[in-house]
């Protein structure tokens, strides 16, 4: 077993290597070599400024998300409320649509003239715009309503693995109620420090939303560096603040991931006690689910309907981008499946210390996670782009699935290193004294338990590789078309009629895939249920 | 079985190289930050005519077409593009300035201005767009209708006006142009006004064009391509030329540029390609497509959609010295407008 393991360390580090940590760091040196300390255009006090107002803006929009996450799913996992399953769903769509398209519809619905005033102006005798939202207000707004489903679908999966028999142990106790409340906390402050850093990061990095709203902040300011003076040694040296920042809080995390008392068991099929709602409750909960679903959903996606004057020009949109959908969706497919593999592997590798570097990776993880998209991009041509490596790497877009593969990578490994380290070693010990393969173990007594966490991963992992946009417009091999690509170049001279069905057609070419890999999913289960006769 | 394995896959990897390698022979990269509905009927128009396929690598407005020059930038030592079609011609002046572009005297390059080309050769000017204001005619009426530039710092236009970001794209070259006409005083003077004007500042071209469709602004600074968009999609909107007056700035022109890239892998079909983009036949049809590109070969018919560009009063400037001066301007517009 030792050897099988440790192949599969030396392999996923080997290739994180490859895919990550040698075009980060051949980037990195290009540039202390080329243009070391160039200066960034900004003056240190502006910088400060800059940072700091960036700093209250993250850490408002991840209060927010993380409240909102965190209430929906305890709601769909802790009380006798019907369908939840469904809720669940609609409530993950936001995930579906990108960013940049979501920014655009708010902006229009919240604009002076245009949507909710429009409306207003319509009925009330004023010719003045009533309601002026703040371009703080309007970003912070869209930043949450994008983020909050994955915040919701990591508690939701916190919620589910919690097992019953560890309240019941805090019972014996004199002092129950501290100690239970000591058991909860050790138990989800680590899902809620991997949220907040994850959302902290997302609102942090995103300059799609701000851009959208003129809202000058420290993410802007990279991609000016980048794009305004292709000054890419400023672009860097502006991520050094928010890597250490990244640093520190890491620190913690990893310090309480290493005392977590509690190991799920197997087998255990107690079940949690749910909160019985009162028909009062049940009616209060779904008059507050309508109002979030219209306002989330119903409110962009009717926008969308109401935009679309013609359903004959999504008919010709389809005709001219059903390549790029398939290309999109077959490389999205690929992507996801090199980051599903590696971030098990790699979170496999550090839960069990397989080598005393696991600490150095999730550093360079966050690194990772932090850099702006176009600084990947960018290592990457710096790094594959070389005369005297195999044409076909850079040139045919070889490299393009890995390169989309570590947008996500980061994130899959904390959680599946989350996962990793509440699932006890001793069943793959005894597994092993049973004379059972290493892989078969992990295939039957781990995976099997970590399968609605990988499905959750696989779901976003594959939407956000889909909808990247930035990697593949750098290294995407020329005369390849993606959807990402098109879409975007065609919003810039499209009417809003146009946007609107490009948008739509971008939301239904997610959803229609995922929706059948769900029934597929639901079949599975019905049908080794009846295998088992239940 | 392994070894099997590998042997089947050494192949395949051998078959594809050799089979790309082929196709290479008649091909031309391109990378282009042309709207592709304006680009790919011409790249489709010059495989038909001349049997070399065309593989293109296209721009978007939602990362402010720079992706593609931070790509040949990163590309510089290896480059794979062998022409950059540039929408406008600020960032091709940075890439010279780089050294990534090289020289080609196209015969049909002499045929226009010299102010639009480079003396070095590195690159030509073709169909430009010009810099408009677009006015929403439901909120203002015609004999007060803005005129110049000057009209942004009208206070009678107060919080009413929008402009692009100027970190990017036409309006960050339109912005120098006017730093090198009026020189740093003037251009202060001007910046200053603006926001006390309350001019707004939005992302890009698309987004002034877009809300002063939707009324959200009276007024707007934007391009030719932007403003007919707006119109044929029936938005109540309407185009002037800026400073048509006898003492006026003149309206500001933006050439496209064309340029081959430095040990280019296709030089010769990147010459003949740019032959056939600088073309008069080519500037005819890029004008009369949506975009409504202004030609710059003489006697070639301007946009059926706008009016006799020959006779518009231009704005004079030295197209050369816009690279110099673009990040002194960016610093003063960021002194001025973050304070």
């Amino acid at each position: 077993m030792p050897d099988s393991r440790q192949t599969l360390a030396i392999f996923s580090i080997l290739t994180f290597s490859i895919m990550a940590i040698l075009p980060i760091l051949f980037l990195v040196a290009t540039v202390f070599f080329n243009h070391f300390l160039a200066p960034t255009n900004i003056s240190f006090t502006e910088l400060q400024l800059l940072f700091l107002n960036s700093f209250f803006f993250s850490s408002n929009v991840t209060f927010f998300t993380l409240f909102l996450g965190m209430g929906l799913a305890w709601i769909f996992t802790r009380t006798t409320l019907r369908h939840s399953f469904i809720w669940l769903g609609l409530f993950c769509l936001p995930l579906f649509i990108p960013i940049n398209i979501l920014a655009n519809i708010w902006s229009h619905f919240l604009g002076n003239h245009t949507g909710l005033n429009a409306l207003l102006l319509k009925w009330l005798p004023s010719t003045e715009p009533l309601l002026n939202f703040s371009p703080w207000f309007s970003a912070s707004l869209v930043q949450i309503m994008s983020f909050y489903p994955i915040s919701l679908l990591i508690f939701y999966a916190a919620f589910l693995r919690w097992e019953q028999h560890w309240s019941e142990a805090c019972y014996f106790s004199s002092y129950y109620k501290k100690l239970h409340r000591i058991v909860l906390w050790r138990y989800y402050r680590n899902y809620l420090g991997i949220s907040a850093l994850l959302i902290f990061v997302f609102s942090f990095s995103d300059f799609a939303v701000a851009d959208m709203f003129q809202l000058h902040v420290y993410a802007t300011e990279v991609f000016l560096q980048l794009s305004a003076y292709s000054n890419l040694s400023g672009a860097l040296i502006l991520s050094l603040p928010i890597i250490l920042m990244g640093i520190i809080y890491l620190f913690f995390i990893y310090h309480w991931l290493e005392h977590i008392p509690l190991s799920n068991g197997y087998g255990n099929n107690r079940q949690i006690t749910l909160k019985i709602l009162s028909p009062v409750q049940t009616t209060t909960l779904y008059l507050l689910f309508l109002f979030l679903i219209g306002m989330i959903i119903v409110l962009p996606i009717s926008y969308l309907l109401i935009t679309i004057d013609s359903w004959t020009n999504m008919g010709q949109l389809i005709q001219l981008v059903w390549q790029d959908i398939i290309l999109s969706l077959f490389l999205s497919f690929i992507a996801t499946t090199i980051c599903l593999l590696l971030s098990l592997a790699l979170a496999y590798s550090i839960s069990r210390k397989l080598k005393p570097m696991g600490i150095w990776i999730r550093l360079f993880l966050l690194f990772l996670f932090i850099l702006p998209s176009s600084l990947i991009g960018i290592a990457y041509i710096h790094f594959w782009n070389q005369p005297y490596f195999p044409d076909f790497i850079y040139q045919q877009g070889w490299i393009l699935p890995f390169a989309l593969s570590l947008i996500f990578l980061p994130i899959a490994v904390e959680i599946f290193l989350l996962q990793f380290k509440k699932l006890p070693i001793v069943e793959e010990q005894a597994a092993h004294l049973c004379g059972i393969s290493f892989y078969k173990s992990l295939r039957l007594a781990i995976l099997l338990r970590l399968t609605p966490v990988i499905k959750i991963v696989s779901l976003i992992c594959f939407i956000f590789c889909f909808n990247e946009l930035t990697i593949s417009l750098l290294i995407s091999p020329p005369g390849l078309s993606i959807l990402p690509v098109r879409l975007f170049s065609m919003v810039h001279y499209g009417s809003q009629s146009l946007i609107a069905s490009l948008s739509l057609l971008q939301l239904l070419v997610l959803i229609i895939p995922v929706f059948f890999l769900y029934r597929y999913n639901l079949s599975l289960i019905k049908k080794s249920q009846e295998k088992k006769g239940l | 079985m392994l070894k099997r394995l590998l042997l089947i896959s050494l192949n395949l990897i051998i078959l594809f190289n050799l089979s790309s390698c082929d196709s290479q022979k008649h091909e031309v990269i391109i990378y282009t930050s042309v709207d592709r509905h304006i680009s790919e009927p011409i790249f489709k128009y010059f495989e038909k005519n001349n049997h070399i396929k065309v593989k293109a690598v296209y721009d978007t407005e939602a990362n402010k077409t720079t992706g593609l020059v931070n790509r040949l930038i990163a590309e510089k030592q290896n480059p794979r593009a062998d022409v950059f079609w540039n929408s406008e011609i600020g960032r091709t002046l940075m890439l010279k300035e780089q050294q990534i572009l090289s020289a080609y005297n196209s015969p049909n390059a002499i045929l226009r201005k010299s102010n639009y080309r480079d003396i070095e050769q590195t690159w030509t000017g073709l169909a430009a767009r010009a810099r408009v204001i677009i006015v929403n005619t439901d909120r203002i009426q015609d004999k007060n209708i803005p005129n110049n530039l000057v009209a942004f710092t009208d206070p009678k236009w107060y919080g009413q006006a929008a402009i692009a970001n100027p970190h990017f794209g036409t309006t960050g070259t339109h912005f120098t142009a006017l730093y090198n006409l009026w020189g740093e005083k003037r251009f202060n003077k001007w910046l200053i006004a603006l926001q006390k004007n309350k001019v707004t500042i939005l992302p890009g071209n698309a987004q002034v064009k877009n809300k002063v469709s939707s009324g959200e602004y009276a007024f707007g600074l934007t391009d030719t391509d932007d403003a007919l968009a707006a119109i044929k999609e029936g938005a109540p909107v309407k185009i002037i030329f800026p400073d048509q007056n006898s003492d006026g700035l003149g309206t500001f022109l933006i050439p496209n540029s064309v340029a081959i890239i430095k040990n280019a892998p296709h030089p010769v079909a990147a010459k003949q390609f740019i032959d056939f983009l600088l073309a008069p036949q080519t500037e005819e049809l890029l004008a009369s497509g949506d975009g409504g590109q202004i030609p710059l070969s003489p006697n070639v018919k301007g946009p059926d959609n706008l009016p006799n560009t020959q006779k518009l009063q231009l704005t004079q400037v030295d197209y050369k010295l816009l690279a110099k001066n673009f990040e002194i301007m960016l610093k003063n517009y960021r002194t001025i407008w973050t304070n």
